[in-house]
């Protein structure tokens, strides 16, 4: 049972692309995420040898409290950094270019921007990691006041870039032969 | 569990501060992933994956902190 990518999503639209952030950064937040529990598991190594009273005892309970919240922290924080991977996504329809952003648990966006309003479309590769595994931004501008949108840390960014222009290109000239056709 | 020892009392007040927390943002987490989620199914999936180890963790630090202020 699937959804619709986004709430105005029209029936028969083409979708051209989902996007996530590109999974080296998410190996990154899990690195991270691995330095705290290497933590827990160094601390019970170091202080069963060298600290026992620590684990006798009244204190060895405190202790084993204290590493058992720690470990729903790390819980939590592991099951959120996916969370958060997961509800963040960017979507290219024929039609429009849609970011999904959930910052944080409580606040979730939703951008929709027309093909046909798109001015210019930049990518950008940042960086050693960037470079090698070949991800980086990319910056859709808009006419008007609106702001522009950007995807960071997106795979592919060239790729993309030229698909949204192709996509405005295609866009333009379908609307071109239906003026001439009028 | 005994909690007229005001040591006792801190120590359950800090776990139950934390653990309290740690459920309301794990519920939260567990909540957007189904709202927002895609795929129900995976959703799902994950969501019981999830709780199945957060509910076994802290059960295990209840029955802890049980016999530590007993």
């Amino acid at each position: 049972m699937a959804r619709k990518l986004f709430p105005s999503q029209e029936e028969g639209e083409q979708i051209y692309l989902v996007i996530r952030e590109h999974w080296v950064h998410l190996l990154l937040k899990i690195f991270v995420w691995v330095f705290f529990s290497a933590a827990l598991v160094v601390f019970n190594r170091f202080a069963q040898t060298n600290i026992p009273a620590l684990f006798v005892g009244a204190w060895g309970q405190t202790t084993s409290l204290f590493t058992q919240v720690y470990t729903l922290f790390l819980t939590l924080a592991l099951f959120l950094i996916f969370v958060i991977y997961y509800l963040n996504i960017q979507i290219i329809t024929g039609i429009r270019v849609v970011d999904i952003s959930q910052e944080g648990l409580f606040s979730h966006t939703i951008s929709e921007l027309h093909i046909d309003k798109i001015e210019d479309a930049t990518s950008e590769t940042n960086g050693i990691l960037g470079t090698v595994f070949n991800y980086g931004n990319v910056y859709v501008q808009t006419a008007g006041t609106v702001e522009r949108f950007e995807f960071h840390n997106v795979p592919n960014p060239a790729a993309i870039e030229k698909l949204v222009l192709d996509l405005y290109e295609k866009n333009s000239n379908t609307a071109k032969d239906v003026a001439a056709g009028a | 569990m005994d909690l007229s020892n005001p040591t006792n009392l801190l120590i359950a007040s800090i776990y139950y501060v934390l653990t309290g927390l740690l459920a309301f943002f794990s519920l939260f987490a567990v909540y957007i992933l189904i709202r927002y989620g895609k795929s129900v199914p995976l959703a799902f999936a994950l969501a019981i994956v999830y709780s199945f180890f957060f509910l076994t963790i802290l059960l295990q630090s209840y029955q802890t902190l049980h016999s530590l202020l007993a």
